[in-house]
């Protein structure tokens, strides 16, 4: 060993051992996959504008759902939000989702502000949006993530 | 005696590790919003003949300066069922604290919407000033028709130094966007013991 310089590993302030990130990916065709069916779902959604049910795109969604569960892959929040949890429709503006800022609160006071989207389904989503406008999820912060394709 | 690297290493308690993740394809921040050449010039142009007249209409009280929509709830509104088919112009103060989870929104909008929209994003600070023009929440967006009020000339201005927006980006096949999400793990005691 004597030969070899060991570099040494460094510990941030917080006692966490940091790592180089990885210069490849592990089962980047689960992703790759599930990029190309909410593709698909995306397409039909906004193209096929005549089925009230959009089927096909449902299909394609629920797909997507049960292989990303399978394959224990990731998906950003970014990309779940515009999914449906009930009926598995793709989220678009205008077309399978109705978009509004509401204050329930008696006084109005801005702290209470809450993005809802509804689905056609019924389902809403609510987000608390008044109390930090520059709230980011851990997997939204851009100091997190490491792009490996643009 | 042990140096200081030494102690901190033998105190690590956790270890940063990296997970694969799939972005939205649809919602790349840095396509998402247009490309605006000469940023100086448009954000004096926006200034002077959108943000004061309409701040000085809202103190004199007066109406019918121009025909803008502030706020989230009634841009919305307007771009899902747009009552005329005037072209119209949708700025965005995308660099302040607004909620990302509400300005991702505004670019599929924007390109779903039935009328023409050209996409004005303004620079860091806009917001405030767009505060003095309503008193109600505007959430940074600020949506003007262009019609007989608005001066066809800035109009053409605007269009001119901001890029349209990639028109229906669903329709051709984009790479997906894997990223690796930094986060933290426990270090077992077994691999502790072992590098020991």
């Amino acid at each position: 060993m004597a030969g070899k310089s060991k570099r040494a590993a460094k510990v941030d302030e917080h006692g966490v051992l940091l790592v180089a990130p990885p210069k490849t990916i592990s089962n980047k065709e689960h992703l790759q996959r599930l990029n190309y069916l909410f593709h698909l779902s995306t397409f039909h959604t906004i193209v096929n504008d005549q089925d009230e049910n959009n089927a096909l795109a449902r299909m394609y969604a629920k797909n997507l759902d049960l292989i990303q569960k399978k394959t224990k892959s990731s998906l950003a929040p970014g990309l779940k939000r515009t999914l449906c949890k009930a009926c598995q429709r793709t989220l678009i503006p205008n077309r399978t989702v109705r978009l509004g800022v509401l204050n329930d609160s008696k006084q109005k006071t801005p702290v209470n502000r809450v993005l809802v989207l509804e689905c056609t389904c019924g389902k809403t989503k609510r987000f608390p949006i008044g109390k930090n406008p520059s709230y980011q999820a851990h997997g939204e912060k851009a100091s997190n993530l490491f792009f490996f394709q643009k | 005696m042990s140096s200081l690297k030494e102690i901190q290493q033998n105190t690590a308690r956790r270890k940063q590790v990296y997970k694969p993740i799939l972005d939205n394809p649809f919602t790349d921040e840095a396509h998402m919003w247009p490309y605006v050449r000469d940023q100086p010039l448009v954000a004096e142009l926006v200034r002077s003949h959108v943000i004061e007249p309409l701040a000085h209409a809202h103190a004199m009280k007066l109406q019918g300066t121009l025909n803008a929509h502030f706020g989230f709830n009634s841009v919305v509104q307007y771009l899902e069922a747009p009552p005329t088919s005037d072209s119209v112009f949708l700025f965005v103060c995308n660099r302040d604290s607004v909620p990302s989870v509400l300005l991702s929104q505004i670019p599929i909008l924007a390109q779903v919407s039935s009328c023409d929209i050209t996409l004005v994003p303004l620079p860091r600070g806009t917001s405030d000033s767009l505060g003095a023009c309503t008193s109600t929440d505007h959430d940074g967006l600020l949506l003007v028709v262009q019609d007989g009020k608005f001066d066809p000339h800035i109009a053409t201005q605007l269009s001119a130094h901001v890029d349209h927006v990639k028109e229906k980006p669903w329709l051709l096949f984009s790479k997906s966007r894997i990223a690796a999400l930094s986060s933290t793990a426990a270090i077992s005691s077994k691999s502790k013991s072992k590098s020991k």
